[in-house]
C-alpha cells in the first residue's frame, strides 16, 4: 500500500474508531462512577437504552438540546433506583440490576409499539435534525481528564475511592458515605443516558428495539480491563472502538471473519478478569447490613 | 402446621400480584383497558388445550435454565450465562442430531442430549474455575460467555456448520431417530416438558439428598465457615456451575429435538435472561422454580394472545418480569440473610 493509500484506509478508520468508541466512554465514566463508590452496575445497558428513547421521544417534541436534557436525566432517575434498590430494599446488586436491564428493554419496546408504530400511517421513531458526533466524542474524551484529575487529586476524589474501599471505615471517619454514594450513582445514570443520548440523537437519528444492544456491557468490560480508572478504561474503549471499526471496514473484504473482530472486547475481558487479576474496590458489591 | 408449611409461598404471591397491578396500571395509563387484556392473557394461556399446551411449551426451558440459575444460586454463585449456555447445548445437539446417522431414536436422542448438556457444562465451567482458581467475579465473565457464545454459534451457523441446501442460517433437520415426540396442533408442546420435570426432581434430590448438594447448600450459605468445616469450596464452585451449565444446555438441546428440529440462529428470545426471574421468584428451590416456570410460560404464552386480540404489546409481559424479580429479588436475600 502507497502512502496516501494508507492513509485513505486509515483516516476514515479511526473516525469510525471514535465514533464507535464515544458511548462506550461515555457509558464506562458511568461505570467508574458507580463501582468506584461500591456499586456494581451491570445496569449501564438498561440506563442507555432509557436515555436512547427518551432522548429521542424529547428531541421530536422540543429540538435535541432538550433531548439531551431528558436522556440525561431520565439516566439519573435510573441510577438512583439502582442506588434505592441496592440501599433501601437491599437488593443484591446484580439482581437489581438485571431487573433495570429487563425492565429497561421491555418498557422502551412496548412504549415504542404504543407512540409510535400502532399510528397510521405508522409513524417512524427518527428525529430530523441530528446533533453532530464530533461534540459528544470531544465531551466524551474531556471528561475522562475531568475525571482522572478529579479522581485523583481533589478531596471529593478521595472520598469516593475511600468509600469504595470500605465504607464503614469511612463513615467512621466523620464522611456522610450516602452523600457520596448517591452522586456516584446520580453521575453514572447521567453519563449513560448521556451516551444513550449520543446513539439515538447524533450517531443514528431513530430508535429501534433494543438500540443499545450490548454497548451496556462492552463499558463495563472497558471499566474491569481498566482497571476502575478513567485513563485505562478509556484506553479500553478506544481499542474496543478500533476493534469495531475495523470490522466494519473489512466487511466482506478479508477472509478475517467479523464475528472474530466482534469477540475480542469479550476475550479481552475474560483475560483480564484471568490474567491481570485487576483489583477491583474492595467494598464493591457488599451489602447493607 | 399448614400455614406454616405455606409461608414461603405468601411473598411471592403477593410479589406476583403487585406486578399485575403494576402492568394493569402501565396498561391503562397508554389508553388499553386492564381487564380487557387479563382476560385475553387468561384465554390465550389455559383457555383452550391448545393454549394449555403452549404454555407448559414455553415453560420448558424456563424450567430447565430457570434450576441452571438456582442451583448456582444455592452455591452462592450467580449464574447470568445461562443464556450462552443454552445456545451451545442447542448447538450441539443439533449436530449431534443429523451427524450421526443409522441410529436407533433410543440411542440417538439420549447422544443428542448429552451433547447439549456437555458442552453447556463445560462452557459454565470455565466462570467456575476462574472464580474458584483467580477470584474473577462470575457475573463478569458469564457475561462475556454470552457474547462469545452468541458470535460462535452465528460463526458457526453461516460457514462450517450451515444446512448447504438452504438460505437461513441454520444447521441441517436433525434425523427422524433425534426428535422428541411433539404435539401436532401448533402449540409446541413436546416430551421435552417430561424431561424437564424430571430434571427438576433431580435437582432436589441433588440438593437434599446427596453430599454434593449439601456441600454446595454450605459454600452458598457462607464459603469460609464450609471450608473450615473442610468441604473443598473451589471443586464445589466448579461442580455447581457444571451443573447449572449442563441444565441450560439441556434446556436448548430441547428446543432443538423437540421445536425446532435444528438449530437456528438467534432462536432463543431470551430464554436465559428470563431464567433469572423464575429462579429468583422460585426462591431457588426445585418446586418454586417449577410453579414460576409455568406462571411466565403462561405469560409467555398469553401475551401473543393477548397482542393479537386487544392491540396492548406482548412486552408488557416482560414489564412483569422486572417487577417481579425487584421484589422477589427482595425477599430472597432476605430469606437467605437469617
Amino acid at each position: 500500500m502507497s502512502g496516501p493509500e494508507l492513509a485513505g484506509f486509515l483516516l476514515p478508520l479511526g473516525v469510525s474508531a471514535l465514533r464507535q468508541a464515544t458511548p462506550l466512554v461515555l457509558a464506562g465514566l458511568g461505570g467508574i462512577c458507580s463501582e468506584r463508590v461500591g456499586i456494581v452496575n451491570i445496569a449501564l445497558e438498561g440506563m442507555m437504552l432509557a436515555g436512547a428513547f427518551s432522548g429521542l421521544v424529547a428531541g421530536r417534541l422540543a429540538g435535541p438540546l432538550v433531548g439531551v436534557t431528558v436522556a440525561v436525566t431520565v439516566g439519573m432517575l435510573v441510577g438512583l433506583t439502582h442506588l434505592w434498590a441496592t440501599r433501601k430494599l437491599r437488593l443484591n446488586h446484580i439482581v437489581s440490576g438485571v431487573a433495570i436491564n429487563l425492565l429497561a428493554l421491555h418498557s422502551t419496546t412496548f412504549l415504542l409499539r404504543r407512540l409510535f408504530n400502532q399510528a397510521d400511517p405508522p409513524v417512524e421513531a427518527r428525529i430530523q435534525t441530528m446533533l453532530p458526533t464530533a461534540l459528544f466524542t470531544g465531551l466524551a474524551l474531556a471528561l475522562v481528564v475531568v475525571f482522572h484529575l478529579l479522581l485523583y487529586y481533589t478531596p471529593l476524589g478521595l472520598r469516593v475511592r475511600a468509600v469504595g474501599e470500605s465504607e464503614a471505615d469511612t463513615r467512621m471517619a466523620g464522611i456522610d458515605t450516602a452523600r457520596v454514594k448517591m452522586m456516584g450513582l446520580a453521575a453514572s445514570g447521567v453519563l449513560a443516558g448521556l451516551a444513550g443520548a449520543y446513539l439515538s440523537l447524533a450517531q443514528v437519528g431513530r430508535f429501534s428495539d433494543d438500540m443499545v444492544s450490548g454497548r451496556g456491557f462492552i463499558a463495563l468490560a472497558a471499566v474491569v480491563c481498566g482497571r476502575w480508572t478513567p485513563l485505562g478504561m478509556a484506553a479500553a474503549a478506544l481499542a474496543f472502538g478500533a476493534f469495531d471499526a475495523l470490522q466494519f471496514q473489512l466487511q466482506g473484504s478479508v477472509a478475517l471473519p467479523g464475528e472474530l473482530l466482534r469477540s475480542i472486547p469479550y476475550i479481552a475481558t475474560v483475560v483480564a478478569a484471568m490474567a491481570l487479576r485487576p483489583r477491583p474496590p474492595a467494598d464493591l458489591g457488599r451489602q447493607e447490613e | 402446621m399448614i400455614l406454616r408449611r405455606l409461608a414461603p409461598a405468601v411473598q411471592p404471591l403477593l410479589s406476583v400480584a403487585g406486578a399485575f397491578v403494576v402492568a394493569g396500571v402501565v396498561v391503562w395509563a397508554c389508553g388499553g383497558s386492564p381487564l380487557e387484556a387479563l382476560s385475553a392473557l387468561l384465554q390465550g394461556s389455559c383457555g383452550s388445550s391448545t393454549g394449555l399446551l403452549r404454555t407448559l411449551s414455553k415453560a420448558t426451558p424456563l424450567l430447565l435454565s430457570g434450576l441452571a440459575v438456582a442451583v448456582a444460586l444455592r452455591a452462592g454463585l450467580f449464574n447470568i450465562g445461562a443464556e450462552g449456555q443454552l445456545i451451545l447445548g442447542a448447538l450441539a445437539a443439533a449436530w449431534a442430531g443429523h451427524a450421526f446417522t443409522g441410529l436407533p431414536a433410543w440411542v440417538h436422542i439420549p447422544i443428542c442430549l448429552a451433547a447439549g448438556v456437555v458442552v453447556g457444562a463445560v462452557w459454565a465451567a470455565i466462570p467456575g474455575a476462574l472464580r474458584a482458581w483467580r477470584g474473577s467475579h462470575e457475573v463478569i465473565v458469564t457475561i462475556m460467555l454470552n457474547y462469545l457464545a452468541i458470535q460462535l454459534a452465528h460463526f458457526l451457523v453461516n460457514g462450517a456448520m450451515k444446512d448447504p441446501v438452504s438460505m437461513a442460517p441454520a444447521t441441517s433437520m436433525v434425523e427422524p431417530s433425534a426428535r422428541l415426540w411433539a404435539a401436532a396442533d401448533g402449540s409446541n408442546f413436546s416430551a421435552g416438558f417430561g424431561l424437564a420435570l424430571l430434571a427438576a426432581v433431580g435437582v432436589a434430590v441433588l440438593l437434599r439428598h446427596t453430599a454434593l448438594g449439601f456441600e454446595i447448600r454450605a459454600v452458598g450459605l457462607g464459603a469460609d465457615a464450609a471450608r473450615v468445616a473442610g468441604v473443598n469450596v473451589g471443586r464445589t464452585m466448579i461442580s455447581a456451575m457444571a451443573i447449572s451449565g449442563g441444565l441450560a444446555g439441556l434446556a436448548g438441546a430441547i428446543e432443538v429435538l423437540g421445536v425446532h428440529r435444528r438449530y437456528l440462529d438467534a432462536f432463543s428470545p431470551g430464554y436465559g435472561f428470563d431464567s433469572i426471574a423464575v429462579a429468583l421468584l422460585g426462591g431457588g428451590n426445585p418446586v418454586g422454580v417449577t410453579l414460576s416456570s409455568l406462571l411466565f410460560g403462561g405469560l409467555s404464552a398469553g401475551a401473543t394472545h393477548m397482542e393479537a386480540w386487544t392491540h396492548v404489546p406482548r412486552q408488557i409481559a416482560g414489564i412483569v418480569q422486572g417487577v417481579v424479580i425487584f421484589s422477589a429479588g427482595a425477599r430472597y436475600l432476605k430469606g437467605r440473610r437469617r
